[in-house]
């Protein structure tokens, strides 16, 4: 038939693309980390140069990059409230894992943040670390009235260095306390609290706070997206 | 249950349904318009719904709703003459039964029809795989980013009372033709972005119309005049005020003689005294006014009648027959708003001792006909003959013998039995209810129809009861037109050395004969303040661009004299000036602003005791405690009555031979000022469902005469592309070129122009739409006259017309009784209703916990007038599309109103029906989309995710009322900075390629919700408004939760002529209507 053949061309870049990620197998693995502290850094943001490969480091600050053609290549390793670095020629192969360990340098924009803003009029600029999608809307007001901590989703900013994103923000990790917000709510008083440790039995108190709060599971999608 | 299951369940009932009765042998078609249509769209296709095959989906021939035969040959099933009678139509192809029209109908989707090239052309397909797959290799490597850095800038000082993320409201006040209507505006960190109607306000209830919801857009214009000019040339303030002062001074030994001040019609009572204080200090300086909405014919009428001008103010709540002579009350006009909220509230059928019964007369088919029990067509010439006979009837002026001269009627002699019975009816009725009737005389009719409604009020005792009589509301009511006949000669004569025009645009408004453009070049010096560099502008010195109302201090009078301060919500963004601070450069203090000038106004003495708290009290009501325009008696004595009628009796007697020609203000743009504006260029027009263009519009009989024995050019083309033909009128020795355009209802041998179009300055949309009316108006014609010729040019023009869009098919989709047939059996409406039961599924039903949203939407209360559109449009940043999409039905309104038909061509019943997402509970949509980018909410809303989307465009397909609207392009203006201040960010502006539809405002819902749930309540009844509820002046669209039996839409959706569109179905629509009950005169029948 005269529309299948036209059409099955269409295939052809399908099956070329599968040939090429069999020689894509190189892995660059690593740790990013404080060199003064020996902390890790978790979402540091590395980058193979020159590639679309990318990947962020997990809370223990290691990083994978997978499925890459053997070669040389430079790694851009960033991350707020420190210098980006930039490793030169790691060679990859197909063999084994290339590991690149990563000492990051603070950076001295750290502290350049006091200024005394009535007196010039000028607003501060502050750098949004918290950036939820243009379609998810967000209010900050019912999360805090039904129990939600600070700390929940912020992270525990009062020992933070420079703000930076402790959780994911994803659809996913939003969906998992509207699913079973037992096992996150507070009572209210405590919502601010930034050194608030959840009780061992926090199910049950959780539990009892949903029905106390009339929390409800909201999971509908225009509870989020409209 | 889980969703998945509920959902299955609904789709198996409409599959055993659908399935069965499709046709199969229209899938064997090897026709190639047809094959790609079943490969793309098969899926609509094989659900039956159009197919006549579906025998379980007919209702009886009794009520007349049945489905287009569209797979049959005609023949095989001819509808009897009283079912044809009764079925609802949307267009005349639709009526006849056009077999290319059947056709047309299946072609939902334009884009992949073979007569588009772009997809038929094999060159064009190739270039398309190659730019597709250009754009895939681009997104390999743009996929996957971060989303950019962004800042946060707080408030250095955060302003009272402002929390970013929470709106606030103002009121303030709009003034349209010299009447003030209260709004209130939403602010967002100080960007209005959307504008209602204000409750506490007299005029408007909470109500809103669309150029009040369109305002936003103007304000935001990109098209705005931003400079101050002289000759084309930017120049500060000061320079102007040195220009003025030197020219002030010229005068000043002239005692102002050279001065004139132009401006449109005023109820500002600031403006007027600061008129007056420049009149006083130049005493010779002359003041006129030109409002093309004119009045004048009211104003002279009442003038007439009692001997000075009177403003007459209508008690629609009380009156219980009412007579529009050509009156478009409900449309158009001051209070309209008001008027067709109290008119809506008494056509309750349930309330059915308190059913008002209106008759109109009319000359263009208007949202008051189209709610009339009974509408005359008639030439605008004829209806003061036939209100002189229906006074007759009723005893004045004369008694009948004397009314009962030779009509103008088509045929010669004496008017029809018909009509004659007609009148008889409407007298009788009228006289039935004296104190309790009401008569009503257009704008447009002459002051002499005016005077003998004003007699009949009278004779009827309706005087201080359903009409009451106040002073003017405006600050100077003058003969408008006379006022500027004076201006012109002055100007021809030399006589004028400083013309300052506030507001208008003369030159295009003013009628041809005037010649105004070339009588103002003999001005001096020429200034004019107006928002758009217009065609005015244009010839004038200085350019001074105007603030808009929304950032400008000033005040303003409602129809029924209340006073509302105008405050700004934002700071001019072009450093606009308003019309007051213009008029104190004329002033000995040039320099104050237009607050002081307000403020000052009203704290005179009497107020200034803590005038403050009065000042604020009086700015957060939006409505100023002031004692209200006191009624006044007055009466028309019976002296002037029989003048007047033996005016309109000699006029109406002579045979007006030929065509005659009606000007009317556009409903969109009205007058031109509103022409920049994409939201009301792209709405359709009540009535015609025109888009971006004015026609001329003809009856069906008269489009044929002047057709000759051609074919019909009137090709239901491509989705609203109207081919039809130029023709040429000639009017007093001046001629256009305009579109003719079939306007059904409209009365025969007579032709309507509407103003507005034809623009040749005052922005990129304003320019090139339509042809201009004003060319062939003249100043003693100004809203008809006969001997207009008409000749084809042999030229065609294509028309978007959006009648022709979201066709039902025939379907059942309004529904209508007459109140006896409703008293006799309420559930008279749901004949032939063929809803599946509940128990025909296996599954256990949803069960709906906690809220379960609705909607009841009122045909009968539906007046079409498009609030609701425009109000939709701004609530949830729907974008405009232009003409050239609209002509391939891509429009984007979540909302649309239906207009349909029935009966005769020439006199039909008209219904208006608001088509919003049905949020069916059990949703097509749903279950077609192959990624979940639609799913259903556990309140029963039908949520669309954007971010999923791909743009399938299966759930439009699967879409039995077609309300899924597409982004065929990238529609929504991403690049204007100014646009991106006016939208409201509750809602995700969307992109190419995304579907999106009604949410029921889910913005809205959520935010109710929350507050609520702070609170620790449930959501009040009326707590949440639907933007389209809340613009709605006829108070037709309810919403609210349907598990609350006490919910005011629970107790709608329980009425007995609530029904489901296309229930049929097993859909389950959570929107439902209320049918159409008209309350129709015995005697005349229907």
């Amino acid at each position: 038939m005269a529309t299948r053949s036209k059409k099955s061309w269409l295939f052809l870049p399908a099956i070329l693309f599968f040939h090429c990620s069999l020689a894509q197998s190189g892995v660059i693995k690593g740790r990013i980390f404080n060199p003064f502290s020996n902390e890790p850094l978790p979402y540091a943001n590395i980058q193979l140069q020159g590639t679309s490969l990318f990947t962020l480091s997990d809370t223990a600050g290691n990083y994978t990059i997978k499925k890459i053609t053997p070669g040389l290549y430079n790694l851009v390793v960033s991350s707020v409230g420190y210098k980006t670095k930039i490793v030169f020629e790691i060679q990859v192969d197909n063999l084994k894992p290339s590991f690149v360990d990563i000492p990051m340098e603070s950076s001295a924009d750290t502290i350049r943040q006091v200024e005394i803003v009535a007196r010039t009029d000028r607003s501060i600029e502050w750098t949004r670390v918290h950036d939820l999608p243009d379609f998810v809307y967000f209010n900050h007001s019912i999360h805090v009235n039904k129990g939600v901590g600070c700390t929940t989703c912020h992270g525990q900013v009062d020992r933070m260095p420079l703000m930076m994103q402790e959780q994911s923000l994803q659809m996913e990790w939003c969906l998992d306390c509207h699913r079973n917000p037992e096992r996150y709510v507070r009572p209210r008083d405590a919502v601010f609290r930034v050194d608030y440790e959840p009780p061992p039995d926090q199910i049950a108190l959780g539990t009892r706070l949903v029905a106390q709060y009339q929390i409800q599971k909201l999971t509908s999608c225009s509870t989020c997206h409209r | 249950m889980s969703e998945r299951d509920r959902r299955d369940s609904g789709f198996g009932i409409r599959d055993s349904a659908g399935f069965a009765s499709s046709d199969s042998a229209e899938f064997a078609s090897s026709d190639s318009a047809r094959d790609r249509r079943d490969s793309g769209f098969g899926i609509r296709d094989s659900t039956g719904f159009a197919s006549s095959d579906s025998a379980g989906f007919v209702s009886s021939d009794s009520t007349g709703f049945v489905p287009s035969d569209s797979a049959r040959p005609s023949e095989s099933r001819i509808p009897n003459p009283e079912s044809q009678q009764r079925k609802f139509w949307r267009t005349l192809e639709e009526r006849a039964n056009d077999p290319s029209f059947r056709e047309h109908l299946y072609n939902e989707f334009p884009s992949l029809l073979p007569t588009r090239e772009s997809v038929a052309d094999p060159v064009a397909r190739r270039t398309f795989l190659k730019l597709m797959s250009a754009s895939l290799a681009l997104a390999g490597v743009s996929a996957c980013t971060r989303q950019p850095a962004e800042k946060i800038v707080p408030y250095v000082r955060q302003p009272e009372e402002l929390i970013p993320g929470k709106p606030l409201f103002y009121a303030t006040a709009m003034t349209l033709g010299g009447v003030a209507t209260g709004l209130l505006v939403e602010s967002h960190e100080g960007r209005p972005t959307k504008i209602e109607g204000n409750p506490l306000h007299p005029g408007s209830l909470g109500a809103s119309d669309v150029f009040a919801q369109a305002a936003i857009l103007g304000l935001y214009d990109p098209d705005r005049s931003q400079t101050l000019t002289n000759l084309g040339d930017i120049r500060p303030w000061p320079a102007f005020l040195g220009a003025m002062n030197a020219a002030l001074t010229a005068q000043r030994p002239l005692a102002g003689a050279g001065i004139r001040i132009l401006t449109e019609s005023v109820s500002s009572p600031t403006l007027a005294a600061q008129i007056r204080d420049v009149l006083a200090r130049y005493p010779s300086a002359k003041w006129h006014q030109w409002d093309p909405a004119s009045r004048d014919n009211a104003r002279v009428g009442a003038r007439i009648a009692f001997g000075e001008y009177v403003e007459a103010q209508y008690r629609f709540d009380q009156a219980d027959v009412i007579l529009s002579l050509d009156a478009d009350f409900l449309g158009c006009g001051p209070g309209s708003l008001r008027y067709a909220r109290d008119f809506a509230a008494r056509r309750r059928p349930e309330q059915v001792d308190r059913m008002n019964r209106l008759y109109a007369i009319e000359s263009m088919p208007s949202a008051t006909g189209a709610r009339a029990d009974h509408r005359l067509p008639a030439r605008p010439s004829q209806i003061g003959g036939l209100a002189a006979r229906i006074a007759g009837a009723l005893g004045l002026s004369g008694g009948p013998g004397e009314a009962r001269a030779p009509a103008p009627a088509s045929g010669g002699g004496d008017i029809s039995p018909a009509i004659a019975t007609w009148i008889d009816a409407v007298a009788k009725d009228l006289q039935a209810h004296r104190g309790r009737s009401l008569v009503i005389a257009g704008d447009s009719q002459p002051p002499a129809v005016h005077v003998l409604a004003h007699g009949m009020n009278q004779a009827l005792d309706n005087a201080g009861k359903t009409v009451v009589h106040t002073e003017p509301v405006e600050a100077e009511p003058i003969n408008q037109i006379d006022s500027l006949r004076d201006l012109v000669a002055d100007m021809n004569a030399g006589k004028v050395d400083l013309l300052v025009i506030l507001g208008g645009n003369p030159v295009y408004t003013a009628p041809a004969d005037l010649n105004f453009a070339e009588a103002m070049s003999k001005v001096q010096l020429r200034v004019h303040l107006s928002l758009y560099d217009d065609e005015t502008s244009a010839l004038c010195h200085w350019q001074i661009p105007e603030a808009h109302f929304l950032e400008a201090w000033s005040d303003g009078r409602a129809y029924d004299g209340t006073v509302s301060i105008v405050q700004p919500l934002i700071a001019p963004l072009y450093g606009g000036k308003s019309a007051h601070e213009v008029l104190a450069t004329m002033s000995d203090r040039p320099e104050r602003s237009g607050y002081d000038l307000v403020r000052a106004h009203w704290n005179v003495p009497a107020a200034s005791n803590d005038f403050d708290r009065v000042w604020r009290r009086w700015l957060h009501d939006g409505v100023v405690e002031h004692p209200p325009i006191a009624p006044k008696t007055v009466r028309v004595a019976q002296s002037t009555l029989t003048n007047q009628s033996a005016i309109i009796n000699q006029r109406s007697a002579i045979p007006q031979p030929g065509l005659e020609i009606v000007f009317r203000n556009d409903p969109s743009v009205l007058d031109g000022r509103f022409a920049n504006n994409g939201w009301l260029q792209e709405l359709p027009k009540p009535i015609t469902r025109l888009t971006w263009d004015n026609a001329v519009l003809a009856s069906p009989a008269t489009a044929a005469k002047l057709r000759h024995k051609e074919a019909p050019a009137f090709t239901g083309g491509e989705h609203g592309q109207i081919i039809t033909d130029i023709v040429e009128l000639t009017y007093r020795g001046r001629k256009i070129r305009g579109a003719l355009f079939t306007a059904v209802g409209h009365p025969d041998d007579c032709l309507t122009v509407h103003l507005g179009y034809g623009r040749t300055r005052g922005g990129r949309l304003a320019v090139g739409a339509g042809f201009n009316a004003n060319a062939i108006r003249t100043s003693d014609a100004l809203w008809f006259g006969a001997g207009v010729e008409a000749v084809q040019t042999g030229d065609t023009y294509s028309l978007a017309c959006t009648q022709y869009h979201h066709l039902m098919e025939g379907r059942g989709m309004v529904r209508a009784v007459t109140r006896d047939e409703y008293i006799r059996d309420p559930r008279s409406v749901h004949e032939g209703d063929e809803t599946p039961p509940r128990t025909i599924t296996l599954y256990p039903d949803y069960k709906y916990e906690g809220y379960k949203w609705g909607m009841a939407i009122d045909v009968n209360s539906c007046i079409g007038c498009n609030a609701c559109v425009v109000g939709c449009q701004s609530e949830n940043n729907i974008p405009i599309v232009g003409k050239d999409q609209v002509l391939r039905g891509r429009e984007m309104h979540w909302l649309r109103v239906d207009t349909y038909y029935r009966g005769r061509a020439d006199n039909p019943e008209t219904y208006f029906q608001p088509v919003p997402c049905m949020q069916c509970e059990n949703a097509p949509c749903e279950v077609v989309c192959p990624v979940g980018a639609t799913a259903h909410s556990h309140e029963g809303l039908n949520d669309m995710v954007y971010n999923r989307c791909v743009g399938t465009r299966y759930c439009s397909d699967n879409c039995p009322y077609k309300v899924r609207r597409f982004n065929f392009l990238l529609y929504q203006d991403w690049d204007t900075p100014s646009l991106k201040l006016g939208r409201n960010p509750d809602v995700t502006v969307r992109s190419r390629g995304v579907m999106e539809k009604c949410t029921y405002c889910v913005q809205r819902i959520n935010a109710a919700k929350i507050d609520s749930e702070k609170e620790n309540r449930a959501v009040r009844d009326g707590e949440i408004k639907t933007a389209c509820q809340q613009a709605c002046p006829a108070d037709a669209i309810v919403f609210g939760n349907l598990n609350d039996p006490g919910s005011r839409v629970a107790r709608l959706q329980a009425e007995a002529r609530s029904y489901a569109l296309l229930g049929e179905l097993n859909t389950r629509p959570r929107t439902t209507y209320l049918a159409a009950v008209r309350n129709v005169n015995p005697e005349l029948g229907e």
